[in-house]
């Protein structure tokens, strides 16, 4: 064996800490290292060709980069190496960078003697690898786009435009989604449906594209090269066959029920059509309120349907597709004010929202665009349109849902508009942000022209009732109180998550950010892709935007959606699950763990095989091994032995303490890395070992990380709801569990084994959660 | 030539010597080419242990000082010692009397059971306890170990018949499930099940939620127990590569998100994981690790 070890100094930046001689003389010691070189640019270009040439050169078979996070330019050296016939399988990185150098910049020392440690580990586990061997699997061309607002309609028209099957799902009966029911678009007042309208016609025309009205995801299965997703199409008990949507029906069911297209302020039937330009354009029944359904007693619309369309028996289909990949375009849902007390939204019936307010005014809406006071139906004679509910608050979301400003200024101009110049219209905001195409001109004409008054708030604000009269009383930025009473008052609420993302994100396996919508893999480069690389984003899903952006995102989503599938196949560099036939039983305890039903039991029950497509790698079933036959090629159980021996073995001077921090390769990797992005310090005792999940460390090798001389173990698990492999996290912790109480029965100090939960890649929390898990662990070793 | 036997048993109950006896019409062909030289179990006669003996059959663990000075006494005259049985061989159950502190146990016996009550520990012509009940392999080398409370008579007779031929015996280095017959789990169980209810023909106990040591356990026996649906209690010890054989039961039943086990107090965890085997476990290594600090 010849192992070649590769020194970075980055430009210095990770030198000013580490003390390379002493790194370098040490690698010199450590065994079967037949070459080691320090550079300063091992990613740059000239570098990595003396890379390749060196390998065949020296005929290095193993390799160890010693440099930044593999994350990072891992991708630069993969190919470097290949060029020279090296597989993935015989390369390893010890990150001195994000995890070292920068972390410790107050211990030189400490983190010299880490850095050792990380570097011996490397090699130790390098030697233990295999060569990897890559195989191609075709993808299958197909897309499904979930949700069908204007994003998901726009991904899946971009797509069929190219060739591509789409299934456009849709868990309402109709497409189309908030834009249909907007009336007018700012800052130009177009009339949205009009924009909105031939694209819904030219989606569920389109050839390429399968759409699913009223269908429900319920199931997502990744099959490694493709997603095999199950929905639900919900029975809607109407023959959508035989249905001419002539709404007869609608008109004579006796059942009114809240409509959930008017944000409640109107009724609906029990048959209904959303909105007079669904598509398609069919009644659906809601099972909850109609009395037929509900007590069997009524049925007076399958007596007038002159179609006879009405199947009060229809049941739920179960429908199976499998796709190359996935565009999420789930949108959001308007915050609920009624959670704000100072608003007092649900006592007051003349508080309303701005999408109650806009379909108020919808001449085709549910009030036939008559616009009135909804308790005693007056016109109003002064309206008083409040922002930021729900945005920029501490108490819900600290972001600007940024489309709220505009929609405000819209409503405002379409009151005076349509209905009366005369009305007396303040918006109360504590910025207008005006920051689009037009949109200061817009702002200017609605404040010059039609008069509407903009006035500035502090953080006091409150909606009273004084004398039958509605007062809005806020807190001026001069500190003094104001009062503006109204007719009318309007909430331009926030932009939340729509329901089910987190359950999405959990099927998915795509991880949310802070505020609850889907996290883009970079906020700034790769927006509409997602950690999941067969998973994309569409519109506001994402976060809080208007049409124009969410438009653009579904464009940008499509693209990358062709991108994947044009590939035509997933290579797969085949770290996949390998079974030791002498050892393995067949005792099906990794069946019961494969998070992908990889693994099933062979013709004669004799011992498990792995499915090399589905299989991902993640180590599950070399966890719960009890006899260690079954493990990733890579990470199997003398992998992570010899990477801990590494670490562990012999002391170092200057480092009499390692606890070991076992870490999942996904998020708590990341985030392990941006914390070191960010410079954030934390105690250089703690050293990171990448795992492939956390679920794939066995309470045998926690106990046996203590037992082999580290001071403590740390598990960083990523959240259980948001684990790529589904049980993964919850395995962690309930391991961590029988650890902790194995060592308290034992008379020990259960501290000794901590295990953390990171939500997404947040690197701050990772600091905050090493500095008290490693604080803890130092205390128990102390008592 | 006849090979010359002993037999001995120190802290046990004798049933790994019934099972010799067990073997039946494969123990007379035997003793055609076997001396019984020593055997007080057996022939229920105390003479001094005689030299040259080519194997010993030691059941039992180390409980007293006096097993400790018999089983020096048997490796100085035996060419080849095998621990017979579970407790010889792992500690077996008595092993789980390492949970309590020893001389605590011999207060309780002495002076608060009914028969003994107020009577004085006797403290002359009997052995001292020893702190830890030992395996045999704490106090003399071991040659071999035969696995089973108790071990199975065929394999006796077929580890008996081997080192007779002049061979080394070999254990199987396999586990119980090797050798069940029942359909496999793919599932983790829905719920943990207690022993006494009744569970379905054909089915992994495992997956129908009944705790079976078999994953874990050395195969050999031919899976007796599993085979009539009782759920293996791991009398034959860890199969060759497992860490240790309580804790991967205890780790694979959290992994199926069993939280019932995951807060199970030391004495319950050992008689459940480890019953035979606790003396010898990383559950008591840790304890004992404890204690020296």
């Amino acid at each position: 064996m010849k192992i070649g070890v590769l020194l970075c100094n980055c430009g210095d930046t990770i030198s000013t800490t580490l003390d390379y001689e002493a790194l370098t003389s040490f690698i010199q010691t450590l065994p079967n290292v037949k070459y080691a070189e320090t550079r300063g640019d091992w990613c740059q270009r000239e570098s990595l060709q003396i890379l390749t040439q060196t390998i065949t050169k020296k005929k290095l078979d193993r390799l160890v980069i010693a440099a930044c996070s593999p994350h990072l330019f891992g991708t630069r050296f993969y190919d470097a190496a290949e060029e020279a016939g090296m597989t993935r399988g015989q390369i390893t990185f010890a990150n001195i960078r994000e995890h070292c150098a920068w972390v410790h910049k107050e211990n030189p020392q400490g983190a010299t003697a880490k850095a050792k440690r990380l570097i011996r580990s490397a090699v130790f586990r390098v030697a233990a690898q295999s060569p990897t061997t890559t195989k191609t699997f075709p993808v299958t061309q197909e897309v499904l786009v979930l949700g069908a607002g204007i994003a998901g309609i726009q991904a899946a028209l971009d797509l069929a435009d190219r060739g591509i099957k789409v299934h456009l799902v849709e868990k309402e009966p109709t497409i189309g989604g908030h834009m249909a029911v907007l009336n007018k678009t700012y800052p130009t007042l177009d009339c949205s449906i009009c924009i909105l309208g031939p694209k819904m016609a030219e989606a569920a025309t389109h050839p390429n594209i399968e759409l699913y009205p009223y269908t429900d995801l319920v199931d997502a299965e990744n099959l490694g090269k493709d997603w095999l997703l199950t929905l639900n199409k919900k029975a809607t008990y109407v023959d959508w066959d035989k249905c001419t949507g002539c709404m007869q029906c609608t008109e004579k069911c006796p059942t009114r029920v809240d409509d959930e297209w008017s944000w409640n302020i109107a009724k609906r039937r029990a048959i209904y059509m959303p909105f007079s330009q669904s598509v398609p354009r069919k009644v659906t029944i809601d099972a909850e309120h109609c009395k037929m359904l509900t007590d069997g007693k009524c049925g007076v619309c399958a007596k007038i349907c002159p179609a006879e369309a009405i199947d009060y028996e229809m049941k739920d289909e179960i429908i199976k597709v499998e796709v190359g990949c996935v565009i999420l375009a789930t949108g959001f849902k308007e915050f609920d004010p009624s959670v704000v007390p100072e608003l007092h939204f649900e006592e007051n019936p003349d508080v309303i929202t701005q999408m109650q307010f806009i379909r108020m005014m919808d001449s085709v809406g549910p009030f036939g665009g008559k616009l009135e006071v909804p308790s005693d139906g007056r016109k109003p004679e002064k309206i008083v349109m409040l922002q930021c509910v729900g945005s920029r608050d501490e108490r819900y979301s600290w972001q600007c849902s940024s489309y709220c400003c505009m929609a405000a200024i819209k409503h405002a101009e379409l009151a005076k508009l349509e209905y009366d110049p005369n009305i007396d219209i303040t918006i109360v905001a504590r910025d207008i942000r005006a920051g689009g195409k037009g949109f200061e001109e817009f702002y200017v004409r609605a404040r010059d022209e039609y008069n509407i008054k903009v006035v500035y708030r502090g953080d006091d604000l409150e909606i009273v009732q004084k004398n039958g009269k509605l007062v809005v009383r806020y807190s001026d930025p001069d500190g003094s109180t104001k009062s503006l009473a109204a007719d009318l008052v309007v909430l331009s609420c926030a932009m939340t998550p729509s329901p089910g993302t987190q359950e999405l994100a959990n099927l998915f396996g795509v991880p949310l950010g802070s505020l609850g919508f889907y996290k883009a893999l970079d906020e700034k480069v790769a927006l509409s892709r997602t950690d999941v690389n067969s998973v994309y984003l569409a519109g506001t899903c994402h976060g809080p935007k208007d049409i124009p952006e969410s438009v653009e995102l579904a464009g940008a989503a499509a693209e990358q959606a062709s991108v994947w599938l044009s590939t035509q196949t997933v290579s797969k560099d085949l770290d996949t699950a390998i079974v030791n036939t002498d050892l393995c039983n067949s005792c099906g305890l990794c069946i019961s763990a494969c998070p992908s039903q990889a693994i099933s039991l062979d013709k004669k029950n004799e011992c498990v095989i792995v499915d090399e497509v589905r299989c991902q790698g993640c180590g599950e079933c070399m966890a719960i091994c009890p006899v260690g036959a079954i493990g990733p090629l890579n990470t199997n159980p003398t992998v992570l032995d010899s990477a801990l021996e590494g670490l562990l073995s012999n002391s170092i001077e200057g480092s009499d303490s390692v606890i070991v921090g076992f870490a999942c390769n996904e998020c708590v990797y990341r985030a392990i890395d941006e914390a070191g992005e960010e410079r954030l310090q934390y105690p250089a005792d703690l050293h990171i070992l990448e795992v492939p999940c956390t679920g794939s460390v066995s309470t045998p090798k926690v106990l046996q990380t203590i037992e082999d001389g580290a001071t403590g173990v740390i598990l960083f698990a990523c959240d259980s709801k948001l684990c790529h492999y589904g049980r993964g996290a919850r395995m962690a912790n309930s391991r961590a569990q029988v650890v902790r109480n194995v060592l308290t029965q034992s008379g020990k100090d259960p501290n000794l084994v901590q295990v953390a939960q990171l939500i997404g890649r947040d690197a701050k929390e990772f600091a905050a959660i090493a500095q008290k898990a490693v604080a803890s662990i130092q205390r128990s070793n102390r008592s | 030539m006849t090979v010359r036997i002993a037999t001995m048993g120190m802290a046990g109950c004798s049933g790994c010597h019934i099972a010799l006896l067990d073997t039946g019409v494969e123990l007379l062909n035997l003793l055609k080419d076997v001396e019984l030289v020593y055997s007080y179990p057996i022939v229920d006669a105390k003479n001094p242990i005689p030299p040259n003996i080519d194997v010993a059959l030691i059941e039992g663990s180390i409980r007293t000082n006096h097993d400790k000075e018999m089983a020096k006494a048997m490796r100085k005259q035996a060419k080849f010692v095998i621990a017979f049985g579970a407790c010889s061989a792992h500690g077996g159950v008595n092993g789980l009397a390492n949970t309590f502190d020893a001389q605590e146990g011999v207060e309780y016996v002495y002076h608060k059971t009914l028969l003994m009550a107020q009577k004085q520990v006797p403290s002359e012509h009997v052995p001292q306890i020893l702190p830890e009940n030992l395996r045999l392999s704490d106090v003399v080398k071991v040659d071999f170990i035969i696995p089973g409370c108790p071990p199975h008579p065929d394999e006796i007779a077929q580890i008996i018949t081997t080192l007779l031929a002049g061979e080394t015996p070999k254990l199987s280095s396999k586990s119980i499930c090797d050798e069940c017959p029942l359909e496999r789990l793919t599932e983790p169980p829905k719920q943990l099940r207690r022993i006494h209810e009744i569970p379905e023909q054909g089915i992994c106990l495992l997956s129908q939620g009944f705790l079976c040591m078999g994953p874990a356990t050395r195969a050999g026996c031919g899976a007796e127990c599993t085979r009539r649906l009782m759920p293996c209690t791991g009398c034959r010890g860890p199969s060759e590569t497992v860490w240790d054989q309580g804790i991967v039961m205890l780790d694979a039943l959290a992994a199926m998100e069993k939280d019932e086990i995951t807060n199970f107090k030391l004495s319950r965890l050992a008689g459940t994981f480890a019953r035979y085997t606790y003396a010898s476990s990383k559950l008591d290594n840790l304890r004992k690790g404890l204690k020296k600090k």
